[in-house]
C-alpha cells in the first residue's frame, strides 16, 4: 500500500470518528433540549398568572445579601446600586466591596449614601486581603460598604461573604442589569427544596435593547452581527443548556454576573478561589462535590425567566479574550476536580454532567478543527469525496442550527420577550448565519485558551465594555 | 434532506406561532380596546352593562386577561366591581370548573383566578388537601381574606405539611390573617414537638403575643436545637417579666445558637441582673455566643459597659477582643 494511501485512510477513518463524535454530541443536544422543553413547560405552568409579590415577596421569605464587588466604579456605582437597593425583595441587604480602587468610587459612596464607620464585629471564615473600613449607610440601613486592599473578584466577594447576614447570597457584578422581581422568580426554588445550594437564572444581551433608570425597558436583538450571534449563543446555552440539565443530573455552571447561593454552605466550602480564572464555574463543582462527599445541599437549579440582561461585547479582541479565559477557567476547574470523572460515588455528576463538560465542552473545539483540516486535506487528496464532506457539515453544523431554532420556539412559546416580529426574524438570520465564520472564530479562540492554560497563564486580559448609557470599563462574564 | 425538512418545519412553526398571534390581536383589537376603554370608564363612573356587552362578545381568554390586567391594580370598592362582573359574565364559574379539572395545571388557574375575584369558598377550601404542591400553596394563599376558625385550624394543621412551599404560604397566610390566628396558634404550640413547632414558632415570633408565653416556655425543652432557640427568640419578643428566668436558664444550654438567641432576647429585654452570666458567655467557645453575649450587655447600659469594660483586661484573648469591639461600636454610633 502506497503512503499516500495509508495517509488517506487514516484521514478517512478519523472523519468517520468525527462524524460519529459529532452525531453524538448534537444527539445529547437534542436529549438537552426535549428535557429543556419538558422542564419550561412545567415552569410555565406554575408561574403564569402567579402573584409573585403577594407569597414570594411575604415578610417571612428568607433574607437576601447581595454581594457587589466594585474595583473602580466612581462613575457608575451611584446607578448600580440605586437599581440593587430598588429590587422588589421585602428583605434585602446589599454588601458593596470597595477592592482597592484608585478613583473616588469610596468617596461617591461616602458622600451619595451617608456613609458612617461601624467597627466590623464578624467572624472572618474566610482569608482574604486586609480589610480596611467597614461603612454602614445611613440613607438606606440595609446598605454595608467595605473597603479593602485590591485582591480580585474572588477575594471580595469572599469579604462580602464574611459580613453578609443574609440566608441567601446573592453573586452580582456591578453593571449587570437586573429585572426587578428577578429576585422574587429566584428565590423560589430556595423554598421548594431544602437541597438546592444555588440557582441561576437567564442571563439575556442587553446589547440593542432600550435601557433605562438601570432596567431593559424593551428587548431588541442587536442589529450588529457579532453581537446578534451572541444573543444567539446565550439563548442556547441558557434555555436549553442549563434548563434540560436540570432533569439530567443538575448544572455545572451558575454565571458569575448573577446567581443566588446558600450563605452556610458558601462558608463552609470555602467560598471562592482566588486563584482561578473560573471562579463561578469552581465554586459550583466545589459545592456540589461537597454535598456528595460530607452531605448538606448540593442540588443547582436553573429556572428559565430571564432575570439579568449583560452587555455583550462587540470588538472581536475582546470577544476572543473573553472566550479564551472562559476556556482557560473551565480546564482549570475540570482539572483540579478530575477526581469526580467517571467515579459513580458522585452518580450522575461524575458519570453523566462531568464527563460531557470534559469530552464536549472543553474537548469539542479540538475535535472540530482537527475535523476541518481533515476534511480539507482529505478533499484535497482525494481521500474524501464531496457527498462526505456534505455529510459532515449538516451533522456538525446544521443539526446544531436545528437544534439553535427550537431554542427560538422555546422562547417564542414561553417568555416572547423579543415582541417585535421584526427582532424574530433577526434573530432567525443570526442563527443561520452563526455557522459561516463565527463559530470557527470561537473555535480558534477556545483552542487559543486551552493553549494558555497549557502554558499557565492566569491573567483575565483588558475586557473593555461600551457600557449601557456610561463609559467603557473592565468587566467579564461567562453564559 | 430530513434535516432540511425539519428545519423548514422548525422556521415554520416559529413563523406560524407569529402570524397566529398577529391573527389574533388583530381579529378581537377593536373589541379588546373598546371593552378596555368601557373598563376605564366604570372606574369614573360608567355603565357597568357596557362594560359586559363589551367583554361578553370577547373570547373567554380575552375577557380572563382584561379582568385579571385591571383586577391586579384595584383595592376597595373598584375591585369589588371588577369581581362582581367577572362573575356575571361567567368568569368565576369557569374558574370553579377549572378548579375540579383532574389536570393539576387547569386547578391551579381556576385557584388563581378564584384568590383574584375572592371568589373561591368551599371549591378552594376542597383545595388545601389536593395532592399537587402548587395548588396546595395556592389554595392556602387563598384563604387568607376569610378566615373563619374552621379555616385557621385547617392552616394550623398544614404547618407540618410535607412540602416546603406550603409550609411557607401557611406561615405567610397565617401573618397575613393576624389577630384571629393568634388563639389558635398559642394552643397549637402548647401541645406540639419538633420540625412543625420550630414552623409555627416563627410565626409566632413575627406577630408577639403574650398568649404564646406557655406554649414557648414549653418547647425550649424540645429535643432540637432548632426549636428551643425559636422559643427563645418568641420569648424574648413578647417581652415583660415572665420570661426572663427562662432565658436566663438558656444560658446554659448545649447549643451555642440558643445560647446566643438567650443572651440577644436578655439585652433586648434589659435584664440587668443577667450581666454576670453574660459575662461569663464573653468567654464562651462560639463566636456567635461571644457577639451576642457581648451585644446583650452593651445593652444592658451602664452596668453592661461597666462589665464590658472590665472585660477589656480579661485574660481571655477572645473576650477582651469582643468587649473591645463591641464598645467601639458603641463609641461610633455615640458619636454619630
Amino acid at each position: 500500500m502506497a503512503p499516500e494511501d495509508i495517509a488517506g485512510a487514516v484521514i478517512f477513518r478519523l472523519e468517520i470518528g468525527i462524524l460519529a463524535y459529532f452525531l453524538l454530541v448534537n444527539t445529547w443536544y437534542a436529549v438537552l433540549l426535549a428535557s429543556a422543553a419538558w422542564h419550561m413547560r412545567e415552569h410555565m405552568l406554575r408561574i403564569r398568572g402567579e402573584s409573585r409579590s403577594r407569597l414570594l415577596a411575604s415578610p417571612i421569605s428568607p433574607r437576601i445579601t447581595i454581594l457587589s464587588p466594585a474595583h473602580n466604579e466612581a462613575s457608575t456605582i451611584v446607578q448600580s446600586l440605586g437599581a440593587l437597593i430598588g429590587l422588589h425583595y421585602p428583605n434585602l441587604e446589599v454588601v458593596v466591596v470597595n477592592d482597592g480602587s484608585t478613583d473616588l468610587t469610596l468617596e461617591v459612596l461616602r458622600e451619595r449614601f451617608d456613609l458612617i464607620a461601624v467597627p466590623p464585629i464578624y467572624r472572618r471564615v474566610l482569608q482574604t486581603r486586609p480589610v480596611r473600613g467597614i461603612y454602614r449607610s445611613r440613607v438606606h440601613p440595609g446598605l454595608i460598604v467595605v473597603d479593602k486592599e485590591n485582591g480580585g473578584k474572588a477575594d471580595s466577594l469572599n469579604a462580602a461573604l464574611n459580613l453578609a447576614s443574609g440566608e441567601l447570597v446573592c453573586v452580582i457584578d456591578a453593571d449587570t442589569l437586573i429585572e426587578a422581581d428577578a429576585l422574587q422568580r429566584m428565590v423560589r426554588p430556595f423554598l421548594v427544596r431544602d437541597d438546592v445550594v444555588a440557582v441561576g437564572g437567564t442571563i439575556r444581551i442587553a446589547n440593542g435593547s432600550e435601557v433605562g433608570a438601570g432596567r431593559i425597558i424593551q428587548a431588541h436583538v442587536p442589529r450588529r452581527p457579532i453581537a446578534g450571534f451572541q444573543v444567539v449563543e446565550y439563548m442556547r446555552a441558557f434555555l436549553f443548556g442549563r434548563l434540560g440539565w436540570n432533569g439530567l443530573g443538575g448544572n455545572l455552571i451558575i454565571s458569575g454576573a448573577f446567581g443566588l447561593f446558600r450563605r452556610e454552605p458558601m462558608r463552609d466550602a470555602g467560598g471562592y478561589q482566588s486563584d482561578t480564572v473560573g471562579e463561578d464555574i469552581e465554586v459550583v463543582v466545589r459545592l456540589r462535590r461537597r454535598s456528595y462527599d460530607q452531605g448538606g445541599p448540593g442540588r443547582i437549579e436553573f429556572i428559565p425567566d430571564p432575570v439579568a440582561w449583560t452587555e455583550a461585547p462587540e470588538a472581536l479582541g475582546v470577544l476572543g479574550r473573553q472566550r479564551d479565559r472562559w476556556q482557560r477557567g473551565l480546564a482549570d476547574v475540570l482539572w483540579r476536580h478530575r477526581g469526580i470523572l467517571f467515579r459513580p460515588r458522585y452518580r450522575a455528576l461524575g458519570l453523566i454532567v462531568f464527563p460531557y463538560f470534559v469530552f464536549v465542552e472543553l474537548a469539542a473545539p479540538v475535535v472540530e478543527l482537527v475535523g476541518l483540516l481533515g476534511l480539507a486535506i482529505g478533499l484535497f487528496v482525494g481521500a474524501i469525496n464531496w457527498p462526505f464532506a456534505m455529510l459532515f457539515f449538516l451533522v456538525a453544523y446544521a443539526y446544531g442550527a436545528i437544534l439553535s431554532v427550537f431554542t427560538l420556539v422555546l422562547e417564542e412559546l414561553s417568555f416572547l420577550r423579543y415582541r417585535h416580529f421584526g427582532d424574530r426574524l433577526l434573530l432567525l438570520l443570526w442563527i443561520l448565519g452563526e455557522n459561516l465564520g463565527y463559530r470557527q472564530l470561537t473555535v480558534l479562540w477556545r483552542i487559543r485558551g486551552l493553549f494558555n492554560y497549557l502554558r499557565k497563564r492566569k491573567n483575565w486580559g483588558v475586557m473593555e465594555r461600551r457600557g449601557f448609557t456610561t463609559p467603557p470599563r473592565p468587566l467579564d462574564r461567562r453564559p | 434532506m430530513l434535516e432540511a425538512v425539519v428545519l423548514a418545519l422548525a422556521i415554520g412553526s416559529l413563523a406560524g406561532h407569529a402570524i397566529w398571534l398577529a391573527l389574533r390581536a388583530h381579529a378581537f383589537a377593536d373589541q379588546e380596546r373598546v371593552a378596555r376603554e368601557a373598563l376605564a370608564a366604570l372606574l369614573f363612573g360608567g355603565d357597568r352593562n357596557v362594560v359586559e356587552r363589551a367583554l361578553r362578545v370577547l373570547p373567554r381568554r380575552s375577557q380572563i386577561r382584561l379582568l385579571v390586567e385591571i383586577g391586579r391594580i384595584l383595592v376597595g370598592g373598584d375591585l369589588e366591581q371588577v369581581r362582581s362582573i367577572a362573575r356575571d359574565v361567567g368568569i368565576v364559574d369557569h374558574a370553579r370548573r377549572e378548579a375540579r379539572s383532574h389536570r393539576w395545571d387547569r386547578r391551579l388557574r381556576g385557584a388563581r383566578l378564584l384568590t383574584l375575584f375572592d371568589a373561591g369558598g368551599e371549591t378552594i377550601a376542597s383545595l388545601l388537601d389536593d395532592p399537587n404542591d402548587t395548588v396546595r400553596a395556592q389554595a392556602i394563599e387563598s384563604v387568607a381574606g376569610h378566615p373563619t376558625p374552621e379555616v385557621i385550624d385547617r392552616l394550623i394543621a398544614l404547618l407540618a405539611d410535607r412540602a416546603n412551599f406550603c409550609r411557607f404560604a401557611v406561615q405567610d397566610t397565617l401573618l397575613r390573617i393576624g389577630p384571629a390566628a393568634i388563639e389558635p396558634l398559642a394552643r397549637h404550640l402548647e401541645r406540639t414537638v419538633g420540625p412543625g413547632a420550630t414552623v409555627a414558632l416563627r410565626v409566632a415570633l413575627a406577630m408577639p403575643d403574650h398568649r404564646f408565653l406557655e406554649g414557648a416556655v414549653e418547647l425550649t425543652r424540645d429535643p432540637s436545637a432548632e426549636c428551643r432557640e425559636e422559643a427563645a427568640r418568641v420569648l424574648a419578643s413578647i417581652g415583660g417579666t415572665a420570661p426572663l428566668l427562662v432565658l436566663e436558664a438558656l444560658l446554659d444550654d448545649p447549643a451555642g445558637r440558643v445560647r446566643a438567641a438567650a443572651a440577644l432576647g436578655l439585652g433586648e429585654l434589659q435584664h440587668w441582673p443577667a450581666a454576670a452570666k453574660l459575662a461569663a458567655l464573653l468567654r464562651d467557645r462560639e463566636f456567635e455566643v461571644r457577639r451576642a453575649a457581648a451585644l446583650a450587655l452593651d445593652q444592658l447600659g451602664a452596668s453592661g459597659e461597666l462589665v464590658l469594660r472590665r472585660a477589656l483586661a480579661e485574660r481571655d484573648p477572645f473576650a477582651a477582643d469582643m468587649a473591645r469591639l463591641v464598645l467601639g461600636t458603641a463609641a461610633v454610633q455615640r458619636g454619630r
